[in-house]
């Protein structure tokens, strides 16, 4: 029906020819002056990257000979998140999920197949916005601050949720007291045992003379057979070290 | 001229699920009922905006109430629905927040929803019409491929996936014990391996709150709030190792992993074995791998069994040299 006007757009359709999720001042052209975002480009979009920023723009439009990258940054320029997509095989949903530099999810932009289509074909290079060309509107940025414990990592690694810390070979991690977590280095006794569950080197556990009969060593780690003579002054038995070896002997007149 | 305001043009349109070309061809909810929604993933959700969705699953009169019953496709919150209510003669633009149940199975420290949600219901009027006594409607499943016929808008959902730390737990690689030697056969060289994968002893769980790291024995911990970081570095004999009296000392260099662990049995050790003191070195002072024992005259000396000498006098021998 010629004329006709639809009272209530759908969503999606109502932000065809507005800028929004950009900013009503958003001109949406890149700092060259020649680029431009489609105006309907964007459909919609939203962007919590932990930060303590609650502003955020699209700073820059990174194109690759296969991707395209979409880098937010916040007011203080600094990057908040980006989204990537293959340009030879854009998401058919126009759903470009965001992800902050530690890969955590910082948000969404869905765009049309047209959008992702003009964005890869301004060729190979890095696109530029100023400040106000492509800010967003605050309803599509929540703000996430830094508040709490975000994470644990090391030089590559990232770890958030339930966080464990094991202790491993010669470490030992307990809770000293409520909430405090104690770490000692105290060595492997058993370090070789531990090795060889690990590789191929080969461990025999060790055989030790610990009694005989029954009966320790002394403190020095030394167990003496001598002879007592209960009944005689002088035994015929004699035991004595020579050589190397223990002498066992018997000695003396006969026996009649 | 004045403009109809956000909720109500939602009352009019698909918002905020996604308006499609194609529906599955079951009753829809009425556009008037829902006008605004939003929802956030937590920790454990697994949600995925580029798979995952929030549809409207089902709506329930029982009585005056309606129930609005939301579900997802994220793993971690599949199981647990978030339900809204709401009497018959609710007022337009009626908002809740509701929190889901709690995903015990994926941590034993959780304790927050698995994800939860607001949502701004608008005119019952048509859900009157749809439903005019006790019963439900329920709304098309998603698939990936289909979709759901009420998708919430993917931007309406925020995302906690990987979002901060929820609690420090600690433990330590289970102990090694030290091998039995009467129950090798280390003679014949046999080996004798340690488990290649050790099971964790756990030692404290769910740590919330302001958690602080301590040095112990051999230990210095260096913290850089300037960059929030904190370095542990091994330095023998840091915090009294060397004590005589410490507890690293009570168990010969070793600490209890858990509370309440105790040596082993027959052992003055956690991790068992004897001590240096309990083992025989040297025999009359003769020290060595084997020590030769050897029968002069008269004396006899045989084995018996495996662990037994029997050493025995022959006076006749005597005899014979004298």
């Amino acid at each position: 029906m010629s004329g006709a006007r639809i009272i209530f757009p759908n969503f999606r359709d109502e932000q065809s020819d507005s800028r929004y999720p950009f900013a009503d001042t958003a001109s949406l052209r890149d700092a060259t002056g020649v680029l431009n975002i489609p105006r309907a480009g964007f459909i919609d979009a939203v962007i919590y990257a932990i930060g303590r920023d609650l502003k955020a723009r699209l700073a820059r439009v990174i194109v690759t000979n296969d991707t395209v990258s979409l880098v937010i940054v916040n007011s203080g320029n600094k990057e908040l998140a980006r989204g990537v997509y293959n340009q030879l095989t854009p998401p058919a949903t126009g759903y470009i999920p965001l992800y902050d530099n530690y890969a955590r999810p910082a948000g969404l932009f869905i765009l049309t197949q047209n959008t992702m289509a003009v964005m890869a074909g301004w060729g190979v290079g890095t696109h530029t916005f100023t400040a106000s060309a492509a800010e967003f509107v605050s309803t599509v940025v929540i703000p996430a601050q830094e508040e709490c414990l975000r994470a644990v990592s090391n030089d590559d690694q990232f770890f958030t949720g339930d966080v464990w810390i094991i202790g491993g070979n010669g470490v030992v991690v307990r809770e000293d007291e409520e909430n405090v977590v104690r770490i000692d280095i105290t060595g492997e006794p058993l370090f070789k045992r531990i090795l060889c569950g690990d590789g191929d080197i080969p461990f025999n556990p060790p055989n030790t003379l610990r009694t005989i009969n029954g009966c320790g060593p002394d403190t020095y780690g030394n167990f003496t057979l001598t002879v007592v003579g209960h009944t005689v002054d002088d035994p015929v038995l004699r035991i004595y070290p020579h050589g190397g070896v223990l002498h066992i002997t018997a000695v003396g007149g006969g026996v009649s | 001229m004045p403009r109809a305001g956000f909720y109500n043009d939602n009352e009019y349109r698909a918002y905020p699920f996604i308006a499609r070309l194609a529906y599955s061809g079951l009753t829809p909810c009425p556009n008037s009922a829902i006008v605004d929604c939003g929802f956030i993933m937590g920790l454990d959700s697994e949600y995925d905006p580029e798979e995952h969705v929030v549809y409207l699953y089902r709506v329930t009169r029982l009585s005056d109430t309606f129930e609005f019953e939301f579900r997802t496709t994220a793993p971690g919150a599949v199981a647990y629905p978030l339900i809204f209510e709401r009497a018959v003669t609710t007022p337009e633009w009626a908002s809740e927040f509701v929190e889901s149940g709690v995903n015990t199975e994926t941590s034993v420290c959780l304790t927050e929803p698995a994800w939860e949600g607001y949502l701004v219901t608008g005119v019952m009027v048509e859900l009157l019409n749809l439903l005019p006594g006790d019963g439900s409607v329920q709304f098309f499943a998603p698939t990936i491929s289909i979709g759901a016929d009420h998708e919430v808008e993917p931007a309406r959902i925020q995302s906690l996936v990987r979002a901060y730390v929820r609690s420090i737990n600690v433990g330590n690689y289970a102990r090694i014990y030290a091998a039995d030697c009467d129950s090798s056969s280390s003679s014949s060289g046999d080996i004798d391996d340690a488990p290649a994968e050790r099971a964790i002893s756990v030692n404290a769980t769910c740590l919330t709150g302001a958690v602080q790291f301590k040095a112990g024995f051999n230990c210095i911990i260096q913290q850089a709030a300037y960059n929030n970081t904190l370095t542990v570095i091994a330095r023998k004999y840091a915090n009294t190792a060397n004590d005589p009296d410490s507890e690293l000392c009570q168990y010969g260099s070793e600490l209890p992993l858990y509370v309440g662990e105790a040596p082993v049995d027959g052992s003055q050790f956690l991790s068992g074995g004897a001590a240096c003191e309990e083992l025989i070195a040297s025999i009359n002072g003769i020290t060595g791998k084997h020590v030769n024992i050897v029968a002069g005259v008269g004396v006899t000396i045989t084995l018996e069994a495996t662990d037994t000498l029997v050493i025995g006098l022959n006076p006749t021998v005597i005899n014979q040299n004298c």
